[in-house]
């Protein structure tokens, strides 16, 4: 499906668009008084999931690369939460730990991002994989300081400003994270920084004549991503109160690839949808037919990627939008046909 | 040598070496371009017209020899340096962001241009200045009425204008165009030649056209080079240039 | 050790030099290949080894890694228009597979280790080592000359090259090579490759639930290292990795796993298309 994407023409529906983000907003704010303490976490880890999913969607619809490298971020996020406030008991301030989770995550996407982006495609994917495993095996083996396979445990409640957060004000403070880090991905992708890159990725030889920096930019499109999941990864350790190696697993890199690719890559709704779609499948899936997990999401996303291709559900949707607006126009034209005669 | 004091050499070539293995590409040339100076390019295919013009911009590395700008050697600069200090080059071969629409294509230059590289939070569809500029390129080259289609969906020779309107927005110093017309229609070729040599000449620029219609070149061109085997063979006016028993024989023995 | 490696990464050095295809299905192959060799083995031979019966378990082995690499070429790979659809596509499908082997034989390992412990012993450098690592090199080794050989000599492998990354395949296609035949027989190998080196690796290490994940980030990152589209450069790129391994392990045991990304890394800053990569086009 050939999905072509302009700046200068106006996505129709933006109205809509708006509503239905302050509806949901809404929906979020409301919700934790409806459900159970349980399912309640899991809203709170799709919305954290959600950032950390709109990196790769990012990282894709600008460049064309596929992001496996996310859940690097997450365990360094993860792990700079762990040992301030559990192993090592230095803090519980979010104040201080968030703004530090997000500046060792820009600092260290910044640096991987020299390597990593150096090729783009296949190669940008195998070494995103390879990152995370190197983390893996060095988190696993330091045992003394990470404790190994076993993770840390026993994380504090953080605290804001001094005050302890329950599990209700987490998952508050949670929401509002979320929601403005997508609000300043969505700030992004429309200013020229994202008309860049997207010239990158449409030809790189071109882009470079016209004096495009094209290495740091993606270098800069690379940490971007990364520091949505740094700060992620730490408000996910919070609510589990549990880190471990396996956040480095390639395979929980390739989750968020799966999240973006269910929501669709040609929607900025597209990420929001595939993490929430994500989520619940897993938490289904993992309740009932725990041994099938890997066969029915691998199986799941190659049936999306052979029959819609990138566009995923939003690209369902919007298909089925766009012939009931073809049909209600026909009937528009009929009926008007009708009255002039 | 008061021509020097008026007209301070823009690019200085100096023994430039480029050779792939057997193939000397570029064999030793040596250069000099003023402010306003158009040169045309010609030789058969395969002289080292292209390679030359890449190594100008800084695509290519040379093996020896150095390349200068206004005095200041530039060989260690990255092409999109070059290009922001206004040495700019359209292509050959299509490359245009055939993704995005005439708009955006001239936009990203214009916002390239501006050095807008990483401002990321101010809506593009607010910058009315950006947004001003690329509407006077798109009605200077006259694309207005193609603002709004996709690239991709657009003949060739269309996609020449587009490219050639990019490197305008970069403001360029010099513009290095390779093969303006080719594949381009009889009609179109005048145009287009017309077109890219007015705003040569209201710019200012100087300028090196590789071409391969001799027609063309002969009616258009002030001053001409004959490229072969990588070395400059012969220079002057076209007529000057093509009564030259050498370059006659490379014309017609080595075909065009 | 190192022989393994050079069967693998050579695999998908192949498949993307040749039909200049992303394909990450080979990793799933190579883990059907090793479950199967350990199945086979202990099904029919026990403990005891037989060196003939062993070789034909590989051949077994090997043609059907073809055949399930053929089945996949068949049922998907044509649907699947951009590498980055073949990516998520094959790794989706990877994960699916192992899951599936996961399911069937669960997390713990499997051995068959007859090979290994019942061919003897060498002296090396003053250790005792077993002469299955030899036997597993020089197979590996015969296995690349052949295609070396293949690929150099006759003329089908001309044909070969002439549609891959170093040629050009619609001018391939002009003189009569047939594009179909070419990416079929490919894949064909790709398995055999594949899934040989699967059941090579068994009786030293065993088969067990994740195995395929490193094999594919071996394997990709000795192309990284050592650039597509040269049989020379990945069997030495090999050679490197292998010894890298080894004496990291020795002095640096927290490294050891890294090494190969480290490397890579570095590679990746002097020599962007690899150490014996030929550029192009990605």
């Amino acid at each position: 499906m050939n999905r072509e994407v302009s700046m200068t023409i106006p996505s129709r529906g933006g109205r809509a668009k708006w509503i239905a983000a302050l509806l949901l907003t809404a929906i979020a704010v409301i919700i934790p008084f409806f459900i159970s303490g349980y399912q309640r976490t899991l809203i709170q880890k799709f919305l954290l999931w959600t950032p950390a999913t709109f990196g790769v969607y990012f990282l894709y619809r600008l460049l064309r690369q596929v992001h496996f490298g996310q859940s690097i971020f997450i365990g360094i996020g993860g792990y700079i939460i762990a040992f301030s406030a559990g192993k090592y008991a230095i803090t519980n301030e979010l104040m201080i730990l968030l703004p530090a989770a997000l500046v060792i995550s820009i600092v260290v996407a910044y640096v991987l991002g020299i390597f990593i982006t150096k090729r783009t495609g296949f190669y940008f994917a195998v070494m995103g994989i390879a990152v995370t495993m190197v983390f893996w095996s060095l988190v696993y083996k330091a045992r003394g300081i990470t404790g190994g396979s076993d993770g840390i445990s026993h994380i504090n409640n953080p605290s804001l400003f001094t005050i302890p957060l329950g599990d209700l004000a987490l998952y508050y403070f949670c929401l509002l994270v979320s929601v403005g880090m997508i609000v300043v991905m969505l700030r992004i992708l429309n200013s020229s920084f994202s008309l860049q890159l997207r010239a990158i990725a449409g030809d790189l030889e071109k882009a470079e004549s016209i004096g495009i920096p094209v290495n740091r930019m993606q270098r800069l499109a690379f940490t971007i991503a990364g520091a949505n999941a740094g700060v992620t990864g730490a408000l996910l350790a919070f609510s589990y109160n549990y880190v471990s190696p396996s956040a480095f697993d390639w395979g929980y890199g390739a989750n968020f690839v799966q999240s973006a690719i269910i929501g669709g890559v040609n929607s900025v709704a597209g990420p929001i949808v595939g993490a929430f779609g994500f989520i619940h499948l897993e938490f289904f899936i993992s309740t009932w037919f725990a041994d099938l997990w890997e066969i029915i999401i691998g199986l799941t996303i190659a049936i999306i990627v052979l029959t819609v291709g990138e566009d995923g559900v939003t690209g369902i949707v919007k298909a089925v939008f766009g012939r009931i607006k073809c049909k209600l126009r026909k009937q528009q034209e009929s009926t008007d046909k009708h009255v002039k005669s | 040598m008061s021509n020097r004091e008026q007209n301070p050499p823009l690019i200085t070539v100096s023994k430039l070496r480029k050779h792939y293995g057997e193939v000397k590409a570029v064999n030793d040339i040596s250069l000099e371009i003023s402010q306003g100076q158009v040169i045309t390019l010609v030789g058969a295919n395969g002289a080292g017209k292209t390679t030359f013009l890449n190594l100008l911009t800084g695509l290519i590395r040379p093996d020896r020899g150095e390349i200068s700008l206004l005095g200041e050697k530039i060989n260690g600069v990255a092409a999109d340096q070059r290009a922001k200090r206004g040495i700019v080059k359209t292509f050959q071969l299509e490359h245009v962001f055939g993704e995005m629409t005439v708009f955006d294509n001239i936009r990203t230059a214009c916002v390239s241009a501006a050095g807008m590289h990483y401002s990321m939070f101010k809506d593009i569809q607010n910058a009315r200045e950006i947004n001003e500029w690329t509407d006077d390129l798109l009605k200077l080259f006259d694309l207005t009425s193609v603002k709004y289609t996709f690239v991709k969906n657009l003949g060739h020779g269309y996609k020449k204008v587009i490219d050639i309107a990019m490197c305008f927005a970069m403001k360029p110093r010099i513009l290095l165009v390779d093969e303006p017309t080719s594949g381009v229609g009889e009609e179109e070729k005048y145009r287009t030649m017309g077109l890219l040599m007015d705003q040569i000449e209201a710019n200012h620029l100087a300028a090196i056209i590789v071409e391969h219609d001799l027609n063309l070149v002969k009616e258009l061109s002030k001053e001409t080079i004959v490229m072969c085997d990588g070395e400059f063979i012969a220079r002057g006016t076209p007529d000057q240039v093509f009564s030259q028993e050498k370059v006659i024989e490379i014309l017609v023995g080595k075909g065009f | 050790m190192v022989s393994y490696i050079i069967m693998l990464s050579f695999s998908l050095n192949f498949i993307l030099y040749i039909s200049g295809r992303v394909s990450l299905t080979f990793a799933g192959i190579y883990l059907v290949g090793a479950y199967v060799t350990v199945s086979l083995g202990t099904f029919l031979l026990g403990k005891t080894f037989s060196f003939f019966p062993f070789i034909g378990i590989l051949f077994f082995v090997s043609l059907l890694g073809a055949g399930i690499a053929l089945v996949i070429y068949g049922a998907f790979e044509r649907y699947l228009k951009t590498d980055v659809h073949r990516m998520i596509t094959t790794s989706s499908l990877l994960m699916a597979f192992s899951g599936g082997i996961k399911l069937k034989w669960g997390t713990t390992p499997i051995t068959y280790s007859a090979p290994f412990l019942e061919m003897g012993t060498s002296e090396v450098l003053g250790n005792f080592v077993s002469n299955y690592y030899f036997f597993m090199f020089g197979f590996s080794l015969v296995v690349m000359l052949a295609l070396a050989f293949f690929l150099y000599k006759t003329s089908w492998g001309l044909r070969f090259r002439a549609s891959s990354l170093d040629g050009d395949r619609t001018m391939a296609q002009v003189c009569g090579v047939n594009q179909n035949v070419v990416t079929i027989i490919t894949f064909a190998i790709t398995g055999i490759l594949a899934s040989l080196a699967g059941g090579l690796y068994v009786p030293i290490a065993g088969a067990s639930y994740g195995i395929e994940g490193n094999a594919l980030l071996l394997a990709a990152l000795t192309i990284i290292i050592g650039g597509v589209g040269s049989i020379a450069g990945a069997v030495l790129t090999a050679f490197i990795l292998g010894i890298a391994r080894v004496v990291t392990a020795l002095n640096m045991p927290v490294l050891e796993l890294a090494i190969p990304f480290i490397i890579a890394s570095a590679t990746l800053m002097i020599r962007p298309f690899g150490l014996w990569g030929k550029e192009f086009k990605h």
